[in-house]
């Protein structure tokens, strides 16, 4: 078996344990883009093969979870270009069951983050579930400051939208 | 009455600055619209972390994945570069030095000849002269064939680029001309071109 080679100044990580420590995000995030679970637990999978196989190419000029973010959003909006991708009705089991709608925004709000643009939706994951700062945010996006700034703002009216019923 | 409402994502992020923040609760405390967006963009927020934190899948690698660590190999792409192009660069300065020496040996070589075949074409023109003093003044030489033939070899002569030295004393070269001043039928002429001059070759009988 091909040895994975993985150095960090800072830390060593195998491949096993940043499976492990950075699957359900990437999961996360490819589902705020592709809206599918299926098309999101492959983009997983995907994400660390292509990761294995260019682990050379990874300056570690950026944190593993931001460079593995990365190839997570090209592989999803590549996906998405594909001719032969169909958005299927995403799947409730998604949730779990102690999922509490206890604040009437939240009944809806899984749809409207679903009725959103993929390039909103995974704004609004980063900034939101996430916790990235712009600057982190435009790295990942490949955008500026002042347009992660302004699309989070359009997120935000265009979620506001959907839930108030206006779109 | 303005709104701030691209303020109000950027305070819910986190991401206002100072200044700006003064602004924002000035206008809150007047603005009932800006504060309703307000309450709704930190709802919004709320939903979609819980929304995220909420979705649990099960992630088994499709494949068994490393758990050992092995130290990369520090990777002398740039230094292996470096090495090759100051040796490349060394290989084509010799390269071009051993070709100006050849370059330089060629320029003193072919001044040399040069020189040479001045000293013979002098020699050359001073015999015919004699030949000429002497023929007129014995004017025992008045056949035709040996004028034309003299002649003939004598723009034969001219034509060549050079004489070789090379194998030829200039004291044979004098005997040749000698000849040639006496009996045109056993002239010798080396006749050596400008591309070939370091192998003469002998024409004519």
């Amino acid at each position: 078996m091909n040895k994975i080679i993985l150095h960090d100044k800072k830390e060593n990580i195998s491949l096993a344990e940043l499976y492990e420590r950075y699957s359900p995000d990437i999961f996360k995030y490819s589902f705020s883009i592709l809206k599918n679970n299926e098309e999101a637990k492959d983009a997983v999978q995907e994400v660390f093969v292509r990761y294995a196989k260019n682990e050379s190419s990874f300056k570690q000029d950026c944190s593993y979870k931001t460079w593995l973010l990365i190839i997570a959003r090209n592989y999803c909006f590549n996906r998405i270009k594909n001719k032969n991708f169909r958005n299927e009705e995403i799947e409730d089991d998604v949730f779990i069951e102690s999922y509490s709608p206890d604040y009437d925004m939240q009944i809806s709000l899984k749809d409207a983050l679903m009725k959103l643009p993929e390039e909103y939706n995974e704004l609004i994951y980063l900034k939101e579930y996430e916790g990235f700062s712009y600057k982190e945010i435009a790295e990942i996006t490949n955008l500026s400051l002042e347009n992660v700034k302004i699309k989070l703002f359009r997120a935000r009216q265009e979620l506001r939208k959907i839930l108030k019923g206006d779109n | 009455m303005k709104h701030y409402q691209l303020e109000i994502s950027q305070f819910v992020d986190n991401e206002l600055p100072a200044d700006e923040l003064k602004k924002l609760f000035v206008h809150l405390s007047d603005c009932e619209e800006c504060r309703g967006i307000l309450s709704d963009f930190m709802g919004m927020k709320k939903g979609s972390k819980a929304f995220y934190d909420d979705i649990d899948v099960d992630l088994k690698p499709a494949i068994k994945l490393p758990a050992e660590i092995v130290p990369r190999k520090v990777k002398n792409t740039y230094k292996t570069l470096f090495y090759f192009s100051a040796a490349a660069s060394i290989i084509l300065g010799l390269l071009f030095l051993i070709k100006l020496s050849n370059v330089d040996n060629l320029e003193t070589q072919y001044s040399s000849l040069q020189l040479k075949y001045n000293e013979l074409r002098i020699e050359h023109s001073s015999s015919k002269k004699d030949d000429i003093i002497n023929n007129s003044s014995s004017k025992n030489i008045s056949s035709n064939d040996e004028k034309v033939s003299s002649e003939k070899k004598h723009h034969d002569f001219k034509k060549s680029d050079y004489v070789s030295t090379k194998n030829l004393s200039s004291k044979s070269l004098k005997e040749n001309y000698s000849k040639f001043s006496g009996k045109s039928q056993q002239i010798t002429v080396v006749q050596v071109t400008k591309n070939d001059f370091l192998t003469p070759q002998i024409i004519g009988n």
